[in-house]
């Protein structure tokens, strides 16, 4: 589904292609989330590394590019006693060393230390991200060079952005969106986090003050954004901006 | 017929006392003279068990509070104890372990038993006779590691402690050894265990416990109502080798004289406003407590006992202060709650406002009145409650129940009803839980090296593991020991290790007694859900997680004596507006606990109606009527006025009242025009639970839409989108030929009850952790995680046993599906006749349901179906409101 001429969301994944930089992006992969739930005593089983790589290679299968784009939280945080998280972000960074041209990753707030896997496969490691006509960052900040960019488009994760959808029995239903709008004279785009385990915001519930991410917080107004949801079940749900949306 | 037989086979119920020379003549002469020296004559429940105990009898006794039950339980034991230590045979070690399921009374116990101990070995002394000392101690939680240090030096000869530290003492590895010397357990507040997960936790502990002493010990089992008895023996003795041990049952719990009534604030519980009908409520309790010297008032919620505080002193400060009453509830700290305890032990305070924590056998003194506010919801407890008036064992226990809704009138007027005619509710233990048997089995693990039979062996000793199948026990340990994942993974997530092919199990990972010492336990964390005004973050007050679980945004409640608007909420705070002061409530203030209404009682409400409803079909005149109430049922004449208005405006409103024989159903609208189906089903919440589930289901398949069911104790009611309109007819015919328990077991998946529940038996199996290597997981955390988790889990093995148990829970537990399918073999074989009326706003009979009720939504099985409609809807909607 188009968002703009130069951006669509691979329908019905968590992922955005840029036709002028025939590249895919996606974001928060959150690796190794299982391993810091059992350090902290949910002992959720591993099973998002599996699901990522079928979900990237469905991705693959639809659209070939040459460059792909993670905008942040690779992995999460690393726990102390396991290997094995570092074993999956590598494996992961490797399938994609071999299968693209161009592996280029920003770095998120669970990021540090990334920067050994990431030459090891060579994947290049970015703070911020300037191309062509486009901006990305992960969102955890707001960086200086982002006001002053001349980009006309912005790419972000962090927020994991979900709209919770009520009918008038009282069912409640999320689903995992695409943010999509104008940011004063840029076109801003919050890509749904990759991971199919760690929660995020729902955005059309919660007061803006409480949003994770600073650019949302404060650059723009949230509530003129529009919202694309996506499933498996049903693809892409093109929805209103968000005002129309709360609850 | 057989069944029942063998059930009860090696069960004795004692039905003659012995006399007082053959009792005394158990006792060592100077504990005798103890005895005779302070008491005048043996209570009934002494006049059984001296004399039983010190055959070395398994004993279960039941008798009310304030009968003398602590000594009639220990006199024997006492002696023998004296006995041994006469004859120099009295060792270091454990001799009598004594568990309550109240911290609080354990420590009344040690109390009340260190005057004898020390006043009979004086005696003896007097008597030439030189006697050791018999040591008492206390272990619970709170209990110091000073004391503990100095218990495991110089172990108590008495033990008093609770089933969780039984647990945690059967892996202590130093302590252990003292429990060796073990002989007797007493179990106290019986009833308060044999009908949940905390007594299927402390049966598995017990026989750990046979198993660590090697050899069988002697059981007496102590409470004040149950019923059956014999079943509650089962659950005290347990098995060996596939046999029911032998138990001697002594029932003297009747010969308390009760005197009850239920009370109703006004005259007509119907037209009177609920500001007004709460004004009365307080002149009716100051009533009350004005003309007794000390009375308890039980609410069913802890909010509930403050409201009542707050409102006494703010009413009549001069008279209700600080000095003359004070709250009791599990919120509070120990030291307040230490302090009310003596003061009203002290006769000091005139009132004890308390939510369950005074329920139980603490010593508190002489009350001379209990009142009750809104329904016990059974008649056990009601019993159990009121039986805390009267203290002493000639004394008469006086309760009196103040209702304030319709529905609570007339089920408080058949309870006492039955109250008096002794008929009490059945008690229900849940067998073969997993999650209770993964703690034992870690702990197990711990302790030694298992082979799988012998463990099993030990297990099926516990009654509710009777018949634990072999195969759920294999489930259980592979996934304990974390064979459902990679095997580098099992270090983490295993606790145990496990060897299939040696059938072998044994302790796996440095962590692994951590987690079990902070994990273990029956109970779910509970929640508080903190409110805050959202404007500004102003912290208002606390409410319960059932509570926020009902509220949409939109919803108006009160807290604190003002009204507000909730908002949302994330994680554990609550966020709320304030509402206009003339806004009406959605959310009852009142809403009483969910305990259900039982099936047996729930039959009894029906008869009522049913002798109601014959009256005013005969046209018999209120006069009438309201005298036969005040005849045969146990209510004051603004209560009988009450009911009768309530019936009355029912019959007039619909034709007539429902009755047993038929199940209406009733078509009707709310103010806002959303439509509902009313099914009057009153059989009790449990069966409502799956009837109305079941319902739902069947509905949402024919119509193609999400069914919301609201159901109580009295009924359930679906609620439909928009405009579609249900074939009552089919619906009832698919319900009544439908496979209940594979019906159900297919849609729970998709209910918010699943998900909750599953976090419950998640964090009793292990799975999520409260508390682990300094993380103490918020409970918020916990449910976030557990929906995770259950979808994880489900997609590696959908019968994993934690799911397994989430289902037997609420099929066995929560819901009582054989009686529903009971209820709709009725149904088919037209005992039950549905008959449908149409009414343009609900009934009298429907409005506490609708407006109480407690909500589910059941989903449309189709994933895909579900999010397009939804889309669709909300896009309209938002058509309708934008003008687009």
């Amino acid at each position: 589904m188009k968002l703009w001429e130069k951006i669509e969301i691979i329908t019905p994944y968590p992922a955005a292609y840029i036709r002028e930089l025939d590249a895919i992006v996606i974001a928060d992969l959150h690796l190794g989330y299982e391993g810091i739930m059992a350090e902290q005593g949910i002992f959720v089983p591993k099973v998002q590394f599996e699901q990522e790589m079928r979900t990237l290679k469905s991705i693959l299968e639809q659209k070939d590019a040459s460059t792909i784009i993670v905008c942040g939280d690779v992995k999460h945080e690393f726990s102390e006693t396991s290997y094995h998280e570092f074993v999956e972000v590598s494996d992961f960074l490797g399938f994609l060393g071999e299968r693209f041209d161009e592996v280029l990753v920003l770095k998120g707030n669970h990021d540090n230390y990334l920067i050994r896997i990431t030459r090891k496969h060579g994947a290049k490691l970015f703070d911020e991200l300037e191309m062509d006509d486009f901006y990305f960052l992960h969102g955890h900040r707001a960086p200086p060079s982002l006001s002053k960019s001349r980009s006309g488009y912005v790419v972000m994760g962090h927020e994991h952005p979900s709209i919770a959808l009520f009918d008038e029995v009282g069912t409640k239903e999320k689903v995992d969106c695409f943010l999509y709008g104008r940011m004063k004279d840029k076109r801003l785009l919050v890509l749904p986090a990759f991971s199919t385990l760690a929660g995020g915001s729902e955005v059309n519930l919660i007061p803006r003050e409480e949003l994770l991410s600073p650019v949302l917080r404060e650059m723009t107004n949230i509530d003129e954004l529009k919202a694309v949801g996506i499933s498996v079940e049903v693809g892409c749900l093109p929805l209103p901006e968000l005002w129309k949306l709360k609850v | 017929m057989h069944a029942q037989l063998d059930e009860w086979l090696g069960l004795e119920r004692v039905e003659k006392p012995f006399p007082d020379e053959v009792s005394l003549g158990c006792l060592r002469p100077y504990v005798r003279e103890w005895f005779e020296r302070n008491f005048r004559e043996l209570t009934p429940p002494q006049q059984y068990s001296f004399k039983l105990i010190s055959e070395g009898k398994n004993v279960i006794i039941t008798a009310p509070t304030g009968s003398g039950k602590t000594l009639s339980a220990f006199m024997s034991i006492l002696s023998d104890l004296f006995g041994l230590g006469e004859i120099g045979e009295l060792a270091e070690g454990v001799y009598c372990i004594y568990v309550s399921p109240l911290k609080a009374l354990d420590n009344d116990i040690k109390r009340n038993l260190l005057v004898p101990l020390k006043e009979i070995r004086e005696i003896a002394r007097e008597r030439g006779v030189e006697l050791p000392e018999v040591r008492i101690a206390v272990r619970t939680g709170d209990v110091s590691p000073h004391e503990k240090q100095k218990q495991l030096k110089s172990p108590p000869h008495i033990l008093v402690t609770t089933p969780e530290s039984i647990a945690v003492l059967l892996n202590a590895p130093k302590f252990v050894r003292h429990l060796r010397t073990v002989r007797w357990v007493v179990v106290d507040e019986i009833h308060e265990l044999a009908n949940d997960k905390r007594g299927v936790h402390l049966a598995l502990s017990l026989e750990r416990l046979r198993e660590e002493v090697g050899t069988e010990f002697q059981r007496v089992g102590l409470g004040a109502t149950l019923h059956p008895l014999e079943r509650a023996a089962r659950y005290l003795v347990g098995y060996d080798g596939g046999r029911p041990r032998s138990c001697s049952i002594v029932d003297v719990s009747w010969y308390k004289p009760f005197d009850l009534q239920v009370m109703s604030p006004v005259r007509n519980l119907v037209q009177t406003s609920a500001a007004r009908c709460n004004a009365a409520l307080y002149r009716t309790l100051d009533g009350l407590i004005s003309s007794h010297r000390t009375t308890l008032v039980f609410t069913n919620t802890r909010s509930g006992t403050e409201r009542v505080v707050y409102h006494l002193k703010e009413t009549w400060p001069h008279k209700y202060n600080e000095h003359t009453i004070g709250a009791h509830h599990g919120s509070l700290s120990r030291d307040i709650r230490l302090d009310v305890e003596k003061r009203l032990k002290d006769g000091t305070l005139k009132a004890v406002i308390s939510s369950t924590s005074l329920e139980l056998g603490i010593d508190i003194g002489h009350v001379d009145l209990v009142v009750q506010i809104g329904s016990p919801k059974s008649v056990t407890r009601a019993v159990q409650r009121i039986g805390r008036s009267g203290h002493r064992f000639r004394d008469v226990a006086k309760g009196r129940v103040i209702v304030l809704d319709r529905d609570d009138l007339v089920e408080c007027t058949v309870m006492l009803r039955s109250a008096m005619r002794r008929q009490l509710d059945e008690i229900d233990m849940p067998s073969n839980c997993l999650d209770i048997l993964a703690q034992h089995v870690v702990g197990m693990a711990l302790t030694r090296r298992w082979r799988v039979e012998e463990a099993l062996k030990v297990i099926r000793r516990a009654y509710p593991y009777r018949d634990l199948s072999e195969e759920d026990f294999r489930s259980l340990l592979r996934y304990l020991a974390g064979h459902y994942t990679s095997l580098e993974d099992r270090a983490v997530y295993g606790k145990i290790w496990y060897d299939e092919r040696e059938e072998t199990f044994g302790r796996r990972g440095r962590y692994t007694r951590i987690i079990y010492y902070l994990n273990l336990g029956a109970i779910p964390d509970e929640v508080k859900i903190d409110v805050y005004r959202h404007r500004d973050r102003h912290y208002i007050g606390g409410i319960e997680e059932g509570f926020l679980e009902r509220l949409r945004p939109g919803d108006i409640f009160v807290l604190g004596g003002k009204m507000y608007r909730f908002r949302f909420a994330r994680g554990m705070r609550c966020f709320v507006d304030e509402a206009p002061a003339d806004a009406v409530p959605t959310i009852p203030a009142w809403f009483s606990e969910m305990l259900p209404l039982s099936f047996d009682l729930a039959l009894e409400v029906q008869k009522f109606r049913d002798r109601v409803g014959r009256m005013l079909k005969r046209g018999k005149n209120k006069r009438k009527i309201v005298e036969w109430l005040l005849k045969n049922y146990p209510v004051d004449e603004k209560a009988a006025n009450s009911l009768y208005e309530y019936f009355r405006e029912q019959y007039e409103f619909t034709g007539g009242i429902p009755s047993s024989r038929e199940l209406l159903i009733e078509h009707t609208s709310d103010l806002k025009g959303r439509k509902y189906y009313v099914f009057h089903s009153l059989f009790g919440r449990r069966v409502n639970e799956a009837l109305s589930r079941a319902a739902g289901i069947i509905a949402s398949d024919m119509l193609g839409a999400n069914v919301a069911v609201i159901l109580s104790d009295n009924g359930f009611a679906m609620l439909l989108p928009g405009r579609k309109e249900l074939n009552v007819a089919e619906l009832v015919g698919k319900l009544s030929d439908c496979d209940l328990n594979r019906l159900l077991r297919k849609n729970i998946r998709r209910t918010e009850l699943m998900k909750r529940r599953f976090r419950h038996c998640a964090a009793r199996s292990f799975l999520v952790l409260r508390n682990y290597k300094g993380y103490k997981i918020s409970v918020s955390k916990q449910q976030l995680s557990s929906q995770t988790l259950l979808n994880v889990v489900e997609g590696i093995d959908p019968d994993f046993p934690i799911i397994k148990e989430t289902y037997r829970e609420i099929l066995r537990d929560t819901m009582d599906v054989e009686r529903a399918e009971l209820v709709l073999r009725w149904l088919r074989e037209g005992r039950l006749r549905p008959k449908v009326i149409s009414t343009e706003v609900p009934s009298p009979f429907a409005h506490n349901l609708i407006l109480l009720g407690d909500a589910d939504v059941i989903l449309m099985e189709d994933r895909k179906k579900r999010l397009l409609q939804l889309y669709e809807a909300v896009m309209k909607r938002i058509g309708k409101r934008t003008g687009e």
